[in-house]
């Protein structure tokens, strides 16, 4: 099966500023891939672009169309969830399923509806009468009822509090995910999604500095915990970052064989936090 | 699938202040002046008739009875105006009026219609919802048409119930001030008002309207679709600027009074033709089609604009 996106050689420019710097990489189906980076890294940029809210340059296929020209026609198939607020305040939650069921050939109302009725969003409030978290719930349960090819979410849980983030990533992975859905969630909060992804791109500066699936991280990238003793030998092999702890120093290598680094060490997996920092501090 | 009509009733939702509720409290606030000014000086008839005088402010068409005319109310003032004419004088009379009575209702659509269009592409941008709208499954032309056909054709529709409703209201008024009289209420009243005929030349007005005035509706939708900030200067600067460069470059006025012909309502018309004709003589004009084209080119432009539009 073909790639659900492929972006190739992307870029897009404000001004002198680079938002986005020849990026390039694919999506394939049934992945969840985490699009990380710090603020202005060119995340949201990334994710309008697929989506066709934006205009850019280089060349983009997301489900066999050009974003730019066939919006419409990928939105059948995508769904999107923005940071925060971007449902209109004064549409009506009976509304909002009404003038969905309407438009979306793939919108399944009788799912919403059940999913609503687990929340405690009454139907005939207005979205501006609606708290933050149960404005993201309601958008939630309106795109979930769509049957899609990809799923695309950026920072869909910025603002809200541990218990709706918890529950916003339970549901989306035990209600919604069935490996032929991919999903690409942009955030900066890593540790939160770690767990649910398959496949990680970093981003900084507009440029790809990671893109790995999770699978082969540990083959890849090793963190070891030096004592001072070893320190001149471990600093030979090029650590792409270290940081203090306790006394000893904790490097992450990148494709340096483990056979080697297990005589520096104690030797493990860096988390995806951890690699975040060494990568964007390069 | 046909997505016009949620997308028109979205559009229902989003305006039901100024689509549904202001016509609505506009037409009650008349009809019930209408009835106030029934029983009011209804019930004071029996000793004090109410002394009505008009000034003839040299309109020699309405030229009142004007002999300080003593009615119990301003409808059997009204009646009284009638009842002394001919017939064909009588029509003429009582079918201004009736045109004269959706005036204020007509008056509120316009500023409606066009801080509609205004507000159509701008609003979604400034509140962020564009990104909701444009992650559903809607082409960019379908989302400007839906909102074109509600501002020009479903819009005005509201308004003229409105309208017809008051013009009833004042027809079944002056019916119930013949009673008691000896004036007929079919031959001073209802034989000589044209009602329905009256409701379509307003149809044909509007829809006339809707058409001529393409190029205006097509800039405010195009405006509303790129403007940053502000519309509304940029909507009355350009045409303005634009009048004043061809003023002092050109010292001439053609292309100003082509825009302006376009844009303010009833100013195209022939004043020695009625509206009927005068719409169509102008129906077919070879400035109807450059109206329609430069319309059409606006409209092509609002709907590219918004392809490319993003949150602001």
């Amino acid at each position: 099966m073909s790639e659900v996106v492929e972006v190739r050689n992307v870029s897009k420019h404000f001004g002198d500023f680079a938002a986005l710097d020849d990026v390039s990489f694919n999506i394939s189906p049934g992945s969840i891939v985490g699009l990380i980076g710090p603020n202005g890294a060119g995340k949201t940029t990334t994710l309008k672009s697929i989506l066709g809210l934006t205009d850019f340059d280089g060349d983009m296929r997301v489900l066999g169309e050009d974003p730019r020209s066939g919006r419409h026609k990928i939105m059948e198939r995508v769904c999107f969830i923005a940071d925060v607020g971007v449902l209109p305040r004064w549409l009506r939650v009976s509304d909002a399923l009404d003038y969905i069921q309407g438009i979306h050939p793939r919108f399944n109302r009788d799912r919403a509806e059940f999913m609503l009725a687990e929340t405690k969003i009454p139907k005939r409030s207005k979205v501006k009468e609606l708290s933050k978290g149960m404005v993201t719930q309601l958008h939630l349960a309106l795109v979930m009822a769509i049957e899609v090819d990809l799923l695309v979410l950026d920072e869909p849980t910025l603002g809200l509090d541990i218990l709706f983030r918890k529950a916003f990533y339970d549901r989306l992975l035990n209600d919604y995910f069935d490996n032929q859905t991919s999903i690409i969630i942009s955030t900066h909060q890593v540790e939160e999604i770690e767990s649910l992804l398959t496949h990680l791109l970093f981003i900084n500066g507009g440029r790809i500095v990671l893109d790995c699936p999770m699978d082969e991280i540990d083959e890849i990238y090793s963190e070891v915990l030096v004592p001072p003793i070893n320190l001149t030998q471990a600093n030979a092999l090029g650590p792409i970052h270290s940081r203090d702890i306790l006394g000893q120093k904790a490097m992450i290598f990148e494709n340096v064989p483990r056979e080697e680094l297990k005589t520096l060490g104690e030797l493990h997996a860096p988390s995806v936090a951890d690699l975040f920092v060494a990568k964007m501090h390069r | 699938m046909n997505q016009l009509p949620v997308l028109i009733r979205r559009e229902f939702w989003e305006h039901r202040n100024t689509f549904v509720i202001l016509p609505a409290v506009t037409t009650g606030f008349f009809l019930l002046m209408m009835l106030l000014t029934l029983l009011v000086s209804g019930k004071a008839a029996g000793d004090l008739n109410v002394d009505i005088k008009v000034d003839i402010q040299g309109d020699q068409d309405i030229a009142f009875f004007s002999d300080s005319m003593q009615a119990d109310n301003i409808y059997a003032f009204a009646l009284y105006q009638l009842e002394g004419r001919s017939a064909q004088e009588r029509a003429r009379y009582i079918n201004a009026g009736l045109q004269a009575l959706g005036g204020p209702l007509m008056g509120i659509l316009w500023f409606v219609m066009f801080f509609y269009l205004l507000d159509s592409l701008y609003d979604e941008r400034r509140d962020r919802s564009i990104l909701f709208w444009k992650s559903m499954p809607v082409s960019d032309a379908m989302t400007v048409i839906s909102k074109l056909v509600t501002g020009l054709w479903l819009l005005p529709l509201i308004y003229l119930l409105g309208v017809a409703l008051l013009q009833i209201a004042a027809m079944t008024m002056l019916s119930i001030a013949t009673l008691g009289t000896e004036i007929s209420m079919w031959e001073t009243v209802w034989g000589p008002a044209s009602i329905f005929s009256n409701w379509l030349q307003y149809l044909g007005a509007l829809l006339f309207y809707s058409l001529w005035a393409l190029p205006f509706f097509g800039w405010l939708i195009a405006v509303s679709a790129y403007a940053k900030s502000v519309p509304l200067v940029w909507v009355i600067g350009v045409p303005l600027a634009l009048t004043i460069i061809e003023r002092v470059v050109a010292d001439e006025t053609l292309f100003a009074d082509w825009m302006w012909d376009h844009i303010v309502p009833i100013s195209f018309l022939d004043q020695e033709q009625s509206v009927t004709d005068n719409i169509w003589n102008l129906l077919l004009s070879l400035q109807m089609v450059s109206a329609l084209m430069v319309g059409g080119v606006l409209i092509a432009i609002a709907i590219w604009l918004r392809g490319k539009a993003d949150e602001i």
